[in-house]
């Protein structure tokens, strides 16, 4: 049976993008049991997708200061989906000009399988995913 | 939409990370635990800023017992290199899933130099 962890309308501030993360690494950890390697793997990819989110939040003309964490993971498959939602309106001028932004994409892309960031005038979704997990446990 | 659980559920705080720095064997180390994260970065800049005038002949961040690191973090570790420059040498040390891990995956080891251990920069960067 399929494992979600949801946590839906988070303000998007970084303290609680901070806890989102720790929360997250917990539910990989202790919840899925996944390796060590893989948690500390896809809990700074998320962090960086919620670190995103937050600089879209305090742009001006954000339509809501949430943001959305939602992660599927299928025991049989071993695949983990995780999307990350914002409702900042996406300037993409200012983007770019981010130092620390660019950063954090390129760590989400050499931390996950495919990273697919979708904006929009509504916000931004940025979806990581992973496949066949258990050979990441292999080297434990 | 869901409301904000902020206030209902307080999360469980993430935030811990002191900084803190020593000469060693004529070698400046700032020793760094917990998370640098978009929160704690600056905590990180401030203590390597502060190590940097007067520029040292070895500035090391010691990163041995910090278990997270973000963009943020890298950013500031770029920094402190970018403006050490040619006037001392720069490590930083980490050997973990959290941290050494994604400086190379981003290639930032290859730009500043790493070691596993405080004795290994220790070793090569002081005479």
């Amino acid at each position: 049976m399929k494992q979600t962890f949801a946590l839906p309308g988070i303000a998007a501030d970084p303290e609680q993008a901070a806890s989102l993360r720790s929360e997250f690494a917990h539910w990989l950890d202790d919840d899925l049991g996944l390796a060590v390697e893989f948690v500390a793997d896809a809990t700074l990819a998320v962090y960086e997708a919620l670190s995103n989110a937050v600089e879209h939040a305090y742009r001006a003309g954000a339509q809501s200061n949430l943001m959305d964490l939602h992660a599927e993971y299928d025991p049989a498959t071993t695949d983990l989906v995780v999307t990350v939602t914002d409702y900042g309106a996406w300037r993409a001028q200012k983007a770019t000009g981010r130092r620390t932004g660019g950063r954090g994409l390129d760590l989400m892309r050499a931390l996950a399988d495919r990273v697919a960031v979708d904006t929009s005038n509504a916000g931004t979704r940025a979806r990581l995913s992973w496949s066949h997990i258990a050979t990441c446990q292999r080297g434990r | 939409m869901d409301k904000p659980r902020d206030d209902a559920q307080p999360l469980v705080s993430a935030n811990t990370c002191s900084v803190s720095c020593h000469t060693v064997r004529g070698a400046t180390v700032v020793l760094v635990s917990g998370a640098v994260d978009a929160v704690t970065a600056p905590q990180l800049e401030e203590a390597l800023n502060a190590a940097l005038t007067p520029a040292p002949a070895v500035l090391i961040a010691d990163l041995t017992e910090t278990e997270f690191l973000s963009s943020a973090g890298m950013s500031v570790l770029m920094s402190v290199h970018d403006r050490l420059g040619d006037s001392g040498r720069f490590a930083v040390v980490a050997d973990g899933p959290g941290t050494s891990r994604p400086l190379k995956l981003v290639g930032i080891a290859e730009v500043i130099a790493l070691y596993p251990s405080l004795d290994e920069a220790l070793t090569a960067l002081t005479a």
